[in-house]
């Protein structure tokens, strides 16, 4: 019963003091005065008469005088009403999951200050929600937990004016973080809080800022769900944008800041020689909806500014990723810190305008060489002598490279991470121990490089370097090489293209980087001799893009028969094409074709047949004139008899113009491969070896290596996800230092001496405790799961040597980045999305969504409504206060004046 | 209403008389005053006093002619004087436990003294006999017709009560009342009344039978007619009537409409009887119940005479 009340004391003291018109009542009774009275017949008859009217009016004062005094205590006690349903919770859980993502620091100039959404987010939560929910009547308990660490409740306290206060201080320390974090993890340990307090009323309060990102897709999807089952049991669910600019009512899409963001600093390599100009590929991406121009991307090494590197980009479409490369010269060893920026905007975010990489620097960037026929290699002939010659007389290009001959034993070695790129050089095979070394080195993010030779044994390389498309090998052999090929045949080949000189091998993507240098010289490839290589199963193989690609063809050395019922076919087809009137004008000019293609069938070099069907399908003709029409045209119908004609005349062209692949790149794991089909000596090539070709040479070998190893440079490390480092238990001891080392420390004051840093750190890094390890399958894993700020870490390991007192150790480092695809696009989940999904088509279902600058905030405030607020019950209590007054005073006979009202019978007479 | 100083009739308040305390002194100045206070008043004078002359017609008695006129004028004159009266009358006053209420400068009883002591010396000075007998719950008192001055002491000394009792059968005093007065007479009953009404009728009418002229005064004291009391009050009842607590304020309409009845009642079975009723309360000033008195007798003169003349 006196749940019913807000102040359940006064309820009781009311009803106690409800008593007191009796007890007043009774004391009066018991005090009187003594009148001897001699009338007393009219008293009693008096009495006699009126008795029951008299009782029936005193009481009715008695209860109207009790029901002031509960009136009063109503009032006083603020009577909230009676329940009938389920009892009404006591107390309100409010929980607040405030959203610390990256995209809260989106920030923006309010009055000439700057704010972010978390900015606004902590007002709210403070001014706004903890503030009206303190005013409700009932006891409210306030939770406050963050999205990135929604384990730990940072706040919990009843509400009061003091704990707001407590609240305010306690989300001064709070920041907005790099990370980006999933919100069903918060709503989910929300969830998990609310377990405990089910027969409380229970809201949670998302404040975040709502982006597309986060709530749609998969996760949004999931996040919705939760929501929703949440509120299936009678959760309500507040949501709290934060964003800027506010929300309008009835709003679809809401404006949001533009943001430009660098997405990728990719190196070329992870490990680069010292004084190489290194490149650098850098990725911005325009999250607005108009276009920016001029963007200058700034370049830091260290911390140092480094204007000569900087590269304007002149237009950055909205909604569209641009690459711009710099080059950065890189002259001190070790790990080197390289950053990209773009001058801060006024609104947005500015924690992604920064991206980081880490470039280790040596001397020479070690390449581990095993050769299939080690004690020749470095001899004049060995399968590896040009690459010795090469990358050892670093210089010009090849500079700053270390080949390492090694043996396959090698790949055992516990530090294969060391090279950046092993060349595989007409090895034979693998024993399974080293095969699985190497597997495992490639899928961690090391390259590896397959140049064929005649040691080559098909059925290994097929079967477990291959594996079906699920090893290591991107394509799989033949069942033997090309045979030697006669001198008769050499002079030949080599006769007939110095009468109509071919390409040699053709190249199948202008734009990628191993060829991108040597491609404006592709003719030189016209006098490229390969006399032998490893065919490709073609039925069993086909490039996958993505994965792996023909980057280099063979031609064809096919007879031109194989191809003579195709081509007669297709002509014939061709014929009954061009009988429709509306291609009459082309019919002359097909037929020059049509009898070039079928001189070329009479035993011409297949290249005569592909270069004639090339010629024909990209004939433009000559404007104007009729006699030569444009033939493009022609191929440009929307006829689908032309359309199938073209398709099928373009495969006979690739068909009769491309023969075997020759090199053949591919992924494994987080490493790339590349298959070199020839030797890579002068064996079964002249590549190397033979002048005009080997100019090119070094140059594709350079970028082959660059290639190689540009793959695991651009490994995506980003804050706040799980990190782990594996290491040989052998080779180190089980500890682990993080340094954290910020770029742009601050130098002290001139003649302030810096202070003295640790040995393998520098002033400002920040050193974590040295953290163990755990041993897991063999390997010491390490893990560190709280990376939090942007920016490089270098984790240094202890070597195990014999001597037992070693200071040696050794550093990897790892450029972390914010998670641009995440958190950078600033676009807005629409409102009314949210709230459908959660509401899932029911009404009053508390869900509801705030913005920051409305008032609606007040409706938080759950104050329980009171009779008290309610004017009708002072309008009760009026009527009942008049009534009680007006039957006082008439039951008190009030006399007029000191007239005493004389019964007609007592009038005398009058006399005189 | 205050009394100016030469206003005679200032000595007729009730205030002004409860400062007399003796009775007869207090009659004496009431009566003086009184009728120092009246001018030529026509019912000064008494029984032997000459009125008019008026012609003989066949009738008259003789012995009333004038023969000092017939001897002047020649002519038959009757010479009228006042009819001598020898007028009895008996003050019946009531002594009882009820008549000593009064919160006023008399109570009731000693209003009805007063008032009784008046009436007594006005007749005596009008040399008329007067009785006196007091009640309560019996006849206590009775003082036979006397018609000297002095006779005034005696009745004033019966007025007096040590122990006042409660009233029982009126009818029953009012019988010893006529058994006790022999001859016809004038009965003046001065009393509150606070007895059945049935039985105190019976008994007037006895009276009245008796062709007594009866006069009643009924002497209320002002609280009983206005009932002005406030807060609760116990009534004690006097005349062993029972207690009663209450809010008076509560009662008293209750209270004045019972006693409109009972007035009424009174009034009316008075009326019905001939019998002259007056109500007196104890704040009148004393002349009410004298002139009153005065009336009622001139009333009775006024139809003796046309009875008389008739």
């Amino acid at each position: 019963m006196l749940e019913s009340f807000l102040f359940p004391a006064s309820m009781t003291a009311g009803g106690l003091l409800v008593s007191s018109p009796i007890i007043i009542h009774l004391i009066n009774r018991m005090r009187f005065k003594r009148v001897r009275w001699a009338a007393m017949e009219f008293l009693l008859k008096s009495q006699k008469r009126n008795r029951r009217r008299l009782i029936i009016e005193q009481l009715i004062l008695l209860l109207l005088r009790i029901l002031l005094v509960l009136l009063i205590a109503l009032i006083v006690a603020r009577f909230i009403g009676v329940f009938f349903g389920p009892v009404q919770p006591q107390t309100s859980q409010h929980l607040i999951l405030l959203d610390n993502t990256l995209s809260m620091n989106d920030q923006f100039l309010e009055n000439g200050e700057s704010k972010n959404s978390f900015k606004e987010a902590k007002r709210l939560v403070v001014d706004e929600i903890a503030k009206n929910a303190a005013k409700a009547s009932k006891a409210q308990q306030l939770k406050l937990i963050v999205a990135t660490e929604p384990q730990e409740v940072r706040f919990d306290q009843r509400l009061n004016d003091q704990s707001v206060r407590d609240l305010g201080a306690r989300l001064a320390l709070i920041e907005p973080t790099a990370l980006h974090v999933d919100l069903l993890l918060g709503v989910k340990q929300a969830r998990k809080l609310f377990e405990s307090t089910p027969q409380d009323q229970r809201v949670l309060y998302l404040v975040s800022d709502f982006r597309q990102t986060d709530w749609s897709g998969p996760n949004g999807e999931a996040l919705l769900a939760e929501l929703a089952e949440m509120r299936k049991a009678d959760v309500h669910i507040k949501f709290v944008d934060t964003a800027d600019p506010p929300r309008k009512a009835d709003e679809k899409d809401s404006p949001y800041h533009d943001n430009l963001a660098i997405v990728g600093l990719r190196p070329e390599s992870r490990v680069t020689a010292r004084n190489r100009m290194t490149e650098f590929v850098v990725t911005l991406f325009n999250y607005s909806l108009t276009e920016r121009k001029n963007v200058q991307v700034k370049v830091k090494v260290n911390g140092q500014d480094r204007a000569d590197s900087s590269v304007p980009i002149p237009v950055l479409r909205p909604g569209q990723k641009t690459e711009a490369r710099f080059h950065v010269y890189l002259d001190q060893l070790g790990i080197n810190q390289i950053s990209a920026n773009i001058d801060p905007e006024d609104t947005g975010l500015n924690i992604d305008n920064t991206r980081y990489a880490v470039v280790e620097v040596r001397e020479r960037v070690p390449i581990l060489l095993i050769d299939g026929d080690p004690a020749n290699s470095r001899k004049e002939g060995g399968d590896a002598y040009f690459l010795h010659v090469m990358f050892n007389a670093n210089r010009g290009v090849a500079a700053g490279y270390d080949l390492v001959l090694g043996v396959p034993a090698d790949l055992e070695r516990p530090n294969l991470e060391q090279y950046p790129s092993i060349y595989l050089a007409n090895v034979r095979e693998l024993e399974d121990k080293r095969l699985a070394a190497l597997e495992n080195y490639v899928r961690k993010g090391g390259n590896v490089a397959f140049f064929m030779g005649e040691r080559i044994n098909p059925e290994f390389y097929n079967k477990k370097l291959y594996n079906d498309g699920n090893g290591v090998f991107p394509v799989p052999l033949a069942d033997r090489a090309t045979p030697e090929l006669s001198a008769e045949d050499k002079e030949q080949r080599l006769l007939a293209n110095l009468g109509d000189p071919q390409y040699q091998m053709f190249l199948r993507n202008e734009n990628h980087a191993i060829f991108k240098e040597v491609f404006p010289y592709k003719d030189i490839f016209k006098f490229l001799t390969i006399e032998r290589h490893w065919p490709v199963q073609r039925s069993r193989w086909k490039p996958t893009p993505g994965k792996t690609e023909e980057l280099a063809t063979l031609p064809n050395r096919q007879a031109v028969d194989d191809y003579k019922d195709t081509t007669q076919d297709l002509l014939t087809k061709l014929k009954t094409v061009l009988e429709k009137k509306d291609y009459d004008k082309y019919r002359t000019r097909f037929s020059v074709y049509h009898d070039a293609l079928r001189d070329v069938l009479t035993g011409k070099p297949p290249h005569r047949l592909s270069s004639t069907i090339e010629a024909m399908l990209t004939d433009r003709g000559q404007a104007g004139n009729a006699d030569l029409p444009n033939l493009a045209e022609f191929w440009g119908q929307t006829d689908r008899e032309v359309e199938d004609l073209r398709g099928r005349f373009e495969t006979l062209r690739d068909t009769v113009q491309y023969g075997d692949p020759l090199v053949v790149t591919g992924t494994y794991g987080k490493g790339r491969t590349i298959a070199w089909m020839t030797s890579i000596g002068r064996k079964w090539s002249s590549w190397a070896g033979d002048f005009p070709v080997s100019a090119t040479f070094p140059v594709v070998m350079i970028e082959l290596q660059k290639w190689l190893t540009a793959g695991t440079s651009d490994e995506n490390l980003l804050v706040g996800q799980p990190f782990g480092i594996q290491l040989e238990p052998t080779l180190f001891e089980d500890k682990v230092r993080r340094i954290y080392r910020p770029e742009g420390k601050e130098k002290g004051a001139a003649g302030q001496p810096e202070p003295k840093a640790e040995p393998g750190t520098q002033p400002g890094d920040v050193v974590s405790p040295e953290q163990r390890g755990k041993v897991d399958q063999g390997r010491l894993a390490f893990s560190f799961p709280d990376i939090v700020k942007p920016g490089m870490y270098l984790f240094e390991f202890t070597p195990k040597t014999e001597e037992t007192t070693s200071d040696k150790r050794e550093q990897v480092g790892f450029a972390f980045n914010v998670d641009t695809n995440t958190e950078s696009n600033l676009l807005r989940a629409g409102r009314d999305a949210l709230v459908d999904k959660v509401k899932n088509g029911e009404k009053d279902t508390g869900v509801r969504f705030y913005t920051s600058a409305s008032d609606q905030f007040t409706d938080l405030e759950q104050k329980q409504r009171d009779l008290s607020e309610y004017p009708w019950l002072f309008l009760l209590f009026l009527l009942v206060l008049v009534l009680e007054q007006a039957l006082a005073v008439h039951l008190s006979f009030h006399l007029k004046g000191n007239e005493a009202a004389m019964p007609a019978g007592a009038m005398r007479p009058q006399n005189v | 209403m205050a009394a100016k100083a030469d206003d005679p009739r200032r000595f007729l308040h009730p205030e002004t008389i409860a400062r007399i305390s003796r009775l007869d002194m207090r009659a004496r100045h009431v009566v003086e005053g009184f009728i120092s206070g009246m001018h030529r008043s026509p019912f000064f004078g008494h029984s032997v006093e000459f009125i008019q002359h008026r012609e003989y017609v066949p009738g008259d008695d003789i012995r009333h002619l004038d023969w000092k006129v017939w001897s002047k004028t020649d002519r038959y004159y009757i010479k009228q004087f006042e009819e001598e009266t020898n007028l009895r009358c008996t003050i019946v006053l009531d002594v009882s436990e009820s008549m000593h209420y009064g919160r006023g400068p008399l109570n009731k009883y000693s209003y009805a003294c007063t008032a009784a002591a008046c009436l007594a010396y006005l007749l005596l000075k009008q040399q008329d006999s007067v009785g006196l007998i007091t009640f309560d719950s019996d006849v206590r008192q009775v003082v036979p017709s006397r018609s000297a001055i002095t006779h005034i002491d005696a009745i004033v000394k019966a007025m007096d009560v040590s122990k006042p009792r409660e009233k029982t059968d009126p009818e029953k005093i009012l019988r010893r009342v006529t058994e006790t007065i022999s001859s016809r007479g004038m009965i003046l009953f001065v009393s509150d009344l606070l007895v059945d009404r049935p039985p105190l009728l019976r008994g007037l009418e006895m009276l009245q039978h008796r062709r007594h002229d009866v006069m009643v005064f009924h002497v209320l004291d002002d609280d009983e007619l206005v009932f002005p009391f406030t807060g609760t009050t116990r009534f004690e009842g006097m005349e062993e009537l029972p207690q009663l607590t209450c809010d008076p304020r509560a009662l008293r309409d209750g209270y004045l409409e019972a006693l409109e009845e009972y007035l009424v009642e009174v009034r009316r079975g008075c009326v019905n009887q001939g019998i002259d009723y007056s109500l007196i309360k104890t704040s009148d000033y004393l002349d009410a119940v004298l002139s009153k008195f005065l009336h009622h007798r001139m009333a009775i003169k006024s139809s003796a005479k046309a009875r008389t003349n008739a």
